[in-house]
């Protein structure tokens, strides 16, 4: 990019030489537009970027995001009654400007003002007497067409969607505060110059015209803020805690810059936070921040590693693309529903063909998760927009709910009609096959429709669905927190489950509201209470040590303060847990290894621990987070938490299916051959034992490769 | 606690809250108040004057590297500096001014073709200002101009015949090549060469 960019540089610099034209001298031009622009008195009072006083050398991430440039600004001025702390320097010939001073300019302002208007009636009236019919006409108009009321001009745009098909629309639409309008992402700086320069009349307005009920009421950012805090500190109450703190300015610069930017303040940086004295400094911060080019491009591409499953030579073709195509609506502030719909209308094409390069970035997603019956696109849907993880479900009902039930499943594998085949065939549990019925996940059949229609139809069911909201909600609670704000697969029973989903439908009700700004809803959550206080490392002592009552206390912490890890640790969150593939490498060699050890089964290797094992060495333990995959074990593998597991292992030992086919259905998905060796090598580990060995596969790769 | 507040938060000392931030500006400042121009002495506005012909080379090219005609650039430059003029500013030294200038330009440029429908909503800004650094960073890009001007002395005769239908003639390749007697792919051959040469001229002598 570099290089495209001194190519342009370098071509300008010789068509300046060969066209033989320079640079003009425009200083008496500026000088003279200058004067006469004072004297008109025109200019707003938004305060500009200052030039920095500190001499920080690097190009870092508070240069970049405390920063709003002077683009079609319409900041509010800046308190006059805030001293300002820029200090002249040594050239004192010129004074600063100080914000303001006070009744002289007020006065211009005013007298500016009057004659402004006087000027604006003076030409209505010219106009009309110089065209009498203008008036007439109008009259004319005004009488003849009294306007019935219509809806407002947002709610009968349509949805500029990749292919045919257009969201649907519902009558009435929210209004959304007026005193806490959205941030302006055009207005920021990033990197030195504006990655974001979409005005706010420019931004898409698509969700007010969908799945936004007319009873749904717009809460400001200050009272959504307000709910998350009231559903922790009840819970607290409940519970008869209180966290130990808030944290300070410089933990919480520092988590917010891991968490939001992917980066760590320098110490210049929290020394600056820490000097200023404004109360509402945090909020500022986070606004900036959630508003950025670079945290764009963060939680893009968190999100694209959530919706692409692995990286493959094809999938590095387009990856960086796809990043950026989400950076792009991330920035613009697109709603998040109109980015699934597109994501899932979006034409298949083929990478291999070539068309890597001349296709839209958003096609390739569906491209890339085809297989025979459609299977990695479903799971994806499932966990990442309908909140819920159908991947058992593919092979039988999960639970009684219809919802998760082997039918739904197959329904709606043919209702996205990616698979190969015409027609979708599952085994029931009675062996019999059953054609599935295309249908969304509510029940509403699909199946009259033409099979290319199929997944529109999906598509925009789902754009308005609630249940996209709260995977949204879950989904930026993950990013945040580490772990979303309710778990669909507890391994622990959660007492705080019913308060949690109560906060998860405010926030996704809220999230709608708010036109499915997922930067908006960072804000929310970052900006709350459990955001600030303290956190602990739950160390690899903690976590293999710890009696099944003090397993218990860690999982309810996590559940009631949220942040129990400690998110600035990068190396911590980037566990690569998202690879259900190098999970389970890491659990042979951990197994492995403890296979070469005296102590042949560990804490992690034992089915069903109810206390802490008397024989573990401390020492050998480190203070270092345990990973996910190794908690999720340790959590399964407590007393009375998994039975459904362990029923679901039963059940597939007692059937017909060869043991590739029960690690298929361990794992949720086909395994490689070289994962099958794997299987077989945790086998023998496991003296022969399936069960055990099925039920690790499942813990600790199932949840992993879940948003 | 209002989240959506566009306050910016109390400056404090040795620091901004809103920070440009790609230069690190050392000593004297120039500040301006904008909002009595009877307040702006015959000094200040000397400085004003200076501070425009000094950068001003510099803007101008930069802002045709990004693709604007003479009168385009002319006038953003205008607007540059009556917008960093007409609002609190301070000058601190020449490097951070000029980054300062550039990112108020490049910001107005893409206003300009945004209005005009003409731009797509990202920009690897750092890249570019990484590019200009490099090339035009510390003399407005005199010296680098300058540099090219020797080496497209080297260049043959029918090399800087190319270039200079292309760039002063603008005509196409095409059209070039049926001049030289060559095809449309020769004639591109032929000016890639020529450009690569220059960038290598180029590098030698600024090193």
């Amino acid at each position: 990019m570099n290089d495209q960019w001194s190519d342009q540089i370098l071509d300008s610099f010789l068509d300046e030489i060969i066209s033989g034209e320079t640079p003009p001298d425009l200083s008496n031009r500026i000088m003279s537009r200058l004067a006469q622009r004072q004297a008109e008195n025109t200019h707003s009072d938004i305060p500009l970027p200052e030039v920095p006083d500190d001499a920080d050398q690097d190009r870092s991430w508070w240069q970049q995001v405390v920063h709003i440039p002077p683009v079609e600004s319409s900041h509010p001025v800046q308190s006059s009654s805030q001293p300002s702390a820029l200090v002249s320097n040594s050239n004192s010939s010129l004074k600063r400007y100080d914000g303001g001073s006070g009744a002289g300019k007020k006065n211009r302002q005013t007298a500016a003002l009057w004659i402004g208007m006087a000027a604006c009636i003076l030409a209505i009236v010219a106009l009309f007497a110089a065209f009498p019919e203008l008036y007439r006409s109008s009259a004319n108009i005004a009488k003849q067409d009294r306007p019935t009321p219509t809806l407002p001009e947002a709610n009968t745009q349509k949805v500029a969607s990749s292919g045919n098909a257009t969201l649907p629309k519902e009558p009435i639409a929210p209004t959304v505060p007026k005193e806490n309008p959205l941030p302006s992402p055009e207005r920021l700086d990033i990197n030195g110059l504006p990655f974001a320069v979409v005005e706010p009349d420019a931004m898409p307005t698509l969700p007010l015209e969908n799945a936004v009920p007319d009873t749904d009421v717009a809460l400001s950012d200050t009272e959504i803020v307000a709910e998350i805090n009231t559903a922790f500190t009840s819970l607290w109450d409940q519970y008869k805690v209180k966290p130990v703190s808030t944290i300070d300015d410089k933990e919480w610069l520092q988590r917010t810059a891991s968490v939001l930017l992917n980066t760590t303040p320098s110490s210049s940086q929290v020394e600056l936070f820490k000097q200023t004295e404004d109360p509402n400094k945090r909020n500022y911060l986070l606004q900036q921040a959630t508003s950025s080019e670079r945290f764009s491009r963060y939680f893009a591409k968190q999100i694209a590693t959530a919706l692409v499953p692995e990286e493959n030579e094809e999938t590095a073709q387009w990856r960086e693309d796809f990043e950026v195509w989400l950076t792009q609506n991330i920035a613009q502030r697109t709603p998040y529903n109109e980015v699934v719909f597109k994501l899932l209308t979006a034409n298949v094409v083929s990478a291999k063909n070539g068309e890597a390069n001349s296709g839209r970035p958003e096609n390739y997603w569906l491209t890339a998760l085809q297989d025979p019956h459609g299977h990695k696109v479903a799971q994806r849907v499932s966990t990442l927009w309908l909140n819920q993880s159908l991947q058992c479900s593919q092979c039988h009902d999960q639970g009684s709910s219809p919802e998760t039930s082997q039918a739904t499943y197959w329904s709606m594998l043919a209702a996205l009609n990616l698979g190969e085949k015409p027609e979708y065939f599952f085994e029931r549990k009675d062996g019999t096959l059953k054609a599935a019925t295309a249908a969304l996940p509510n029940g509403e059949s699909i199946d009259s429709l033409p099979p290319e229609q199929r997944r529109d139809a999906f598509a925009k069911w789902l754009s308005t669905s609630p249940i996209l909201a709260e995977g949204a909600v879950n989904m930026t609670w993950k990013l945040v927190f580490g772990a979303p704000l309710v778990s669909n697969e507890a391994a622990v029973e959660d007492p705080t489950h019913a308060a949690r989903q109560k906060l998860l439908k405010t926030l996704a009700q809220q999230f709608r509201v708010h036109r499915y700004d997922l930067s908006r809803l960072v804000l929310w959550v970052s900006a709350s209470q459990p955001f600030a206080t303290p956190s602990r490392v739950i160390t690899q002592r903690d976590w293999l040590l710890a009696s099944e009552t003090e397993l218990r206390d860690i999982r309810n912490s996590e559940n009631l303060f949220a942040n129990y890890r400690r998110l600035e640790l990068s190396e911590a969150r980037n566990i690569p847990e998202t690879n259900g593939r190098d999970v389970l490498q890491n659990l042979v060699r951990f197994e492995r290894e403890e296979a070469g050890n005296s102590l042949r089964r560990t804490v992690l290797a034992q089915p069903m621990p109810t206390q802490s094992l008397p024989n573990q060495n401390p020492a050998t333990l480190s203070d270092e987070p345990l990973p996910a995959w190794q908690q999720n074990l340790r959590l399964h593998a407590s007393a009375d938490s998994d039975s459904f597991h362990q029923q679901l292992v039963s059940r597939l030992l007692k059937s017909k299916l060869t043991w590739p086919q029960l690690v298929q259905h361990a794992l949720g998905r086909n395994p490689s051959s070289q994962e099958l060796r794997w299987a077989d090598e945790l086998l023998q580990y496991h003296g022969g034992d399936k069960q055990v060995t099925l039920l690790k596969l499942h813990w600790t790769t199932h949840q992993t490769i879940a948003m | 606690m209002d989240l959506m507040s566009e306050h910016p938060p109390t400056q404090v000392a040795g620091s901004s809250m809103e920070d440009p931030g790609d230069n690190q500006p050392q000593g004297g400042g120039s500040p301006l108040n904008p909002e009595s121009e009877s307040n702006v002495s015959s000094s200040s506005s000397l400085d004003l004057v200076s501070l425009i012909r000094q950068h001003q080379v510099g803007l101008w090219r930069y802002l045709r590297a990004l693709g604007c005609d003479s009168a385009t650039a002319e006038d953003l430059i205008q607007e540059t500096f009556l917008r960093v003029f007409c609002r609190p500013f301070e000058h601190r030294n020449d490097a951070a001014t000029g980054a300062y200038l550039r990112r108020v330009a490049h910001n107005l440029f893409i206003s300009q073709r945004r209005r005009a429908s003409k731009v797509s909503v990202t920009e690897r800004a750092s890249d570019l200002e990484e590019a200009w650094t490099r090339w035009a960073g510390f003399d407005n890009g005199d010296g680098t101009v300058e540099a090219l001007r020797e080496c497209m002395g080297r260049l043959t005769e029918r090399a800087q015949l190319a270039l200079r239908k292309r760039f002063a003639d603008d005509i196409s390749r095409t059209e070039i090549g049926s001049e030289l007697g060559i095809s449309e792919h020769g004639a591109k051959n032929l000016m890639q060469r020529a450009k690569a040469q220059l960038r290598e001229c180029l590098e030698s002598k600024l090193k």
